[in-house]
C-alpha cells in the first residue's frame, strides 16, 4: 500500500512542478511532451483521485495512515499554502500526523503571524525530535521578531549544532524536558504540553543519563556549595563534580525533582512573564542578608 | 605553430539502456560538424572505451563508432564482471584510470558521459578556448525525459552519415518541451528543492532558463596542473585566463538523458532554496573554484535574449548567491568557533547568520583576519548587552560589532606571527570592515591586537585567519540598549 503510493505521490508531484514551471515560462500544458509515456490513467486529475481512494482505504491511526496522512497534508500545504487539519494541542509523542505536520503547522503559523500557535507547534516537533534543525531555526527567527534575544542566540545555536532536518527519527525518549533556551537566568523548557522555567542558581541543573533528560537537584546546603564553589579552584571543583556524577555519592548528593513545582504555563509569554514577574517582585522585596 | 593540445577522452558505458542512448544519441550528436571534427581540426585527441567484454562487438561495428575511429585513434578497455557488479564503483574505477592516464602522458582529460546530446558548435567553442590558453572548462547540462527526448531528437535529424545536427536555441526549445521535472524541482521558487542542490534555475519567461550552479566537477582540464578535492571538485585556485565556464547555450550546450522518476527522491519533501540550506550543501561539496563557478550566469536560450529580462533574473539570482556565499562562510566559521569553545561569539553569529544579516555585514567575503572574543570575554559585558544585540531594533549594532572584528586584506593568508617574524617590522597596521584601525604588536611570545593580548595560535579556516582574543574590540558597545 505505501509503495503504491508513493508511486502515485511521485508522479503527482512531478505533474505539479512541470504545471508550476509552465505556468511561470509562459507555455500550456499541451506544449510540454515529457509525460507523453504516461498512460491516460496517469492524468493529474486521475492521479489525484486515485491517491484519494488509496487514502480513504487506510485506517488514519496506523502507522501506514499516519505517514500517508502527513504526506497528503504537505503537499496541500506546497499546493494551497494551507493546512487542513486544525492545529492539535501539543503532547508529547502521541501526535496523529507527526513532525512533519507539526512542523508544517508551526510554518504555516509564522506565515500568518501567529506566533505563539507556531512557537507551540514548533517545540512539539522539538519535544519529539530534538534534532529537529530546522525547527530550531524557525524559533530562533519568531525569538528575533519578538525581541527575545537570549532565546533567539540559543535556538539559532541549536539551529546550526541540529542541522538534521524533521523527517529524522531522533530515537530518543518524547518523555524528556526539552531545553528551549536561557532567560532572565532562568533555563527554559518544554515538557508535557507546557513551558516550565527553572532558576539557574545552580543547585538546580538538567542532566542527561542514559539518554534521558532529567532535572536534579544538589542537595548540599546552597551555602556551603557557594562558600566552595568560591574557595577552591575550578580544577578541583572539576574533580570533585566528577567524583560525585561517578560514585555512589550522586545517589546521596543528586536527587531527581519534578518540575511541578516551578514556573510553568500552556504558552511561552506566560512564562517568560512570570519570570519578569518575578524578578521585578525580588526587587521590590529583596531577601535579607543572612 | 602552435602545438595541439593532446586530449584523452573517455567514456565508461556498458547495458542496453546506456548502449542505445551512446549509440543513438550521443556519438550521432558528437559527430555533428561544429562538434568532435572541429575539435579535431585543433587538438590531437585519443578516445578511450571502458565498456564489457560482451558489449565490444555491438559498440565497435556500429556505423557511427566507425565515424568516430575515423576521426582518431580509439581504445578500448574491459570492464570485469567483478568491478560491474558495483556500477558506481567502476564508473569511479574507470575515471582514476582515464585521469592518471592522461596525467602521466601530458594530457588533458575529458570524462564523455555516453547518455548526453550536445548541440551543434559545442566542440567548436571548447577548441577555441583551449586554443586561448584554458587548463580548464565547465560546463552543465539540462536534464531531459529520456523516453520522449530521444525519439523527438531523432526525428529531427538533419545530418548525413548518422550524424544529428541541432543548433544550440533549437535543442534549448527542444529540450524545454521534454525537460525532466527535476528540473522544475530546480526553479528557486520551488517548494520541492532538491536535497542536491547543485543548481538553482530562474525561468525567463517564454525565453529560457537562467541557470547559477554551485558547484561542478570539471568537464575538460589538465590534470597534470590542476588538483582534484575528495568529491573531484576543482582543488586551488586559477585565475580567469586558465578557466573558463561556458556560460551560453549559443556557445554549448548539452542535454543528460534520464527516465522520468530517476533522483526522484531528491524532492519529495518539503524544502526551499534558502541561503542556509544551500550554505549547508555547498560545504560538503565545497571547493576553492566554486565562488567562480557560481558567479557565472548561464543563459540556455531559445533565440535572441531580451537583455532587460534576462538582466532583471541575474541581478536576483545575483541577491540569492549572494546571501548564500554569506551564510556558507558564517557556518563554516560557527563551526571553528565552536571548536576554538568561542561559544557566545557562536551563538551570536549563528544569529546574524540564521537571520540573514550576516551579508549585510560582509558583503564580499574575500581573505580576512578575524578577531574573536573569548567566552571570558563577553562574560564581562552584561548579559543585558549580548542580549540586546540580539534584538531586531539593535540589528545595525550587531552589524557593526561583527565589521569591528573582520579586517579584509589580501595577505590575511600569512599569520600575523610569520608576517612579524619575517618581515620583522615593530607592529603591523589593519583596519576593520567597520574602519577602525587595529594595531599588531610582539611583545616577548605574545602578539597583542590593540592591547589585547592574542590568546592562541591562529586557526586557518578556509580563506581566513582567526585569532581569539581577550576583550571585544567594539568601542561603542555600551551604547546598546
Amino acid at each position: 500500500m505505501n509503495a503504491a503510493f508513493t508511486a502515485l505521490r511521485q508522479v503527482a508531484i512531478s505533474q505539479f512542478l512541470t504545471d508550476r514551471f509552465l505556468g511561470n515560462f509562459g507555455w500550456s500544458r499541451e506544449e510540454y511532451h515529457g509525460f507523453d509515456q504516461l498512460g491516460p490513467r496517469l492524468e493529474p486529475e486521475s492521479v489525484s483521485g486515485c491517491l484519494t481512494d488509496l487514502v480513504n482505504r487506510v485506517p488514519e491511526d496506523s502507522p501506514v495512515g499516519a505517514s500517508i496522512g502527513s504526506s497528503l497534508q504537505m503537499d496541500q500545504f506546497i499546493k494551497t499554502g494551507r493546512l487542513e487539519i486544525d492545529l492539535v494541542a501539543p503532547i508529547n509523542g502521541k501526535s496523529v500526523f507527526g513532525n512533519r505536520t507539526y512542523f508544517l503547522s508551526g510554518l504555516s503559523a509564522m506565515e500568518r503571524k501567529i506566533p505563539q500557535v507556531a512557537i507551540n507547534c514548533l517545540s512539539s516537533l522539538i519535544a519529539d525530535n530534538p534534532l529537529c534543525g530546522s525547527a530550531y531555526l524557525l524559533l530562533g527567527q519568531i525569538y528575533y521578531r519578538q525581541g527575545l534575544g537570549k532565546l533567539a542566540l540559543s535556538n539559532m545555536n541549536f539551529a546550526f549544532l541540529h542541522p538534521g532536518d524533521f523527517w529524522l527519527d531522533a530515537g530518543r525518549s518524547a518523555l524528556d524536558p526539552v531545553d528551549i533556551g536561557e532567560y532572565k537566568g532562568y533555563e527554559v523548557v518544554f515538557y508535557k504540553s507546557e513551558f516550565h522555567a527553572v532558576p539557574k542558581a545552580g543547585e538546580f541543573f538538567f542532566r542527561s543519563v542514559d539518554g534521558h533528560n532529567a532535572l536534579y537537584h544538589n542537595c548540599v546546603a546552597s551555602r556551603l556549595r557557594r562558600t566552595l564553589l568560591q574557595m577552591l579552584p575550578k580544577r578541583l571543583v572539576s574533580v570533585l563534580r566528577q567524583i560525585i556524577h561517578s560514585t555512589p555519592l550522586r545517589l546521596v548528593i543528586l536527587r531527581p525533582v519534578s518540575l511541578s513545582g516551578f514556573l510553568h504555563g500552556k504558552d511561552l509569554m506566560t512564562v517568560i512573564t512570570a519570570i519578569e514577574q518575578n524578578q521585578a517582585d525580588t526587587r521590590m522585596n529583596p531577601k535579607p542578608v543572612p | 605553430m602552435r602545438e595541439k593540445t593532446k586530449i584523452l577522452m573517455a567514456t565508461a558505458v556498458w547495458g542496453d539502456w546506456y548502449i542505445n542512448a551512446y549509440l543513438a544519441v550521443n556519438l550521432p550528436s558528437l559527430i555533428a560538424p561544429g562538434n568532435l571534427p572541429e575539435l579535431t581540426r585543433g587538438c590531437d585527441l585519443t578516445y578511450r572505451l571502458y565498456t564489457r567484454r560482451s558489449d565490444v562487438s555491438r559498440l565497435m561495428s556500429s556505423p557511427v563508432m566507425q565515424a568516430i575511429s575515423r576521426m582518431m585513434p580509439v581504445e578500448v578497455e574491459i570492464l570485469s564482471e567483478e568491478k560491474l557488479a558495483h556500477p558506481i564503483a567502476a564508473h569511479q574505477w574507470a575515471w582514476e584510470q582515464a585521469m592518471a592516464a592522461a596525467k602521466d602522458s601530458g594530457r588533458f582529460i575529458l570524462f564523455m558521459p555516453p547518455d548526453v546530446a550536445w548541440a551543434n558548435g559545442s566542440f567548436a567553442h571548447v577548441a577555441d578556448l583551449l586554443a586561448e590558453g584554458k587548463k580548464a572548462i565547465f560546463m552543465t547540462y539540462l536534464r531531459v525525459v529520456s523516453e520522449t527526448f530521444v525519439p523527438a531528437f531523432q526525428d529531427r535529424s538533419e545530418g548525413a552519415q548518422g550524424a544529428i545536427t541541432m543548433t544550440g536555441t533549437d535543442m534549448v526549445a527542444l529540450s524545454l518541451r521534454h525537460m525532466h521535472p527535476l528540473m522544475a524541482a530546480y526553479c528557486h521558487d520551488s517548494l520541492y528543492f532538491p536535497s542536491h542542490a547543485e543548481m538553482i534555475l530562474w525561468p525567463v519567461r517564454s525565453e529560457g532558463l537562467l541557470v547559477r550552479v554551485l558547484a561542478r566537477e570539471m568537464f575538460l582540464y589538465d590534470p597534470g596542473h590542476i588538483g582534484l578535492t575528495p568529491q573531484l571538485l576543482m582543488d586551488g585556485d586559477c585565475g580567469p585566463r586558465e578557466v573558463a565556464f561556458i556560460d551560453d547555450s549559443d556557445k554549448l550546450f548539452a542535454v543528460s538523458l534520464a527516465p522520468l522518476g530517476k533522483d526522484i527522491s531528491w524532492h519529495m519533501e518539503y524544502r526551499k532554496a534558502t541561503p542556509l540550506t544551500l550554505a549547508r550543501w555547498w560545504l560538503v561539496y565545497d571547493s576553492p573554484s566554486n565562488d567562480f563557478v557560481a558567479g557565472t550566469h548561464i543563459r540556455w536560450h531559445t533565440g535572441k535574449p531580451t537583455a532587460k529580462l534576462w538582466r532583471r533574473q541575474e541581478r536576483r539570482s545575483d541577491h540569492l548567491i549572494r546571501d548564500a556565499i554569506a551564510a556558507r562562510e558564517g557556518v563554516r566559521i560557527w563551526r571553528e568557533l565552536n571548536a576554538m569553545e568561542c561559544h557566545m561569539a557562536a551563538s551570536i553569529l549563528a544569529l546574524a547568520t540564521g537571520m540573514g544579516l550576516l551579508a549585510k555585514a560582509i558583503s564580499n567575503p574575500s581573505p580576512a583576519t578575524i578577531f574573536v572574543p573569548s567566552d571570558n570575554a563577553l562574560r564581562q559585558l552584561s548579559e543585558e548587552t549580548i542580549n540586546n544585540l540580539a534584538e531586531p531594533q539593535n540589528v545595525r549594532h550587531l552589524i557593526t560589532f561583527l565589521r569591528h572584528h573582520v579586517a579584509f586584506e589580501t595577505n590575511a593568508g600569512a599569520s600575523l606571527y610569520d608576517r612579524l617574524r619575517l618581515e620583522n617590522p615593530a607592529s603591523l597596521a589593519l583596519k576593520t570592515a567597520a574602519g577602525y584601525p587595529l594595531t599588531i604588536e610582539r611583545s616577548e611570545k605574545r602578539l597583542t591586537v590593540n592591547g589585547l593580548e592574542i590568546l592562541e595560535p591562529e586557526r586557518r579556516v578556509g580563506r581566513y585567519m582567526v585569532y581569539k582574543i581577550n576583550d571585544v574590540l567594539a568601542p561603542n558597545l555600551a551604547v546598546v540598549a
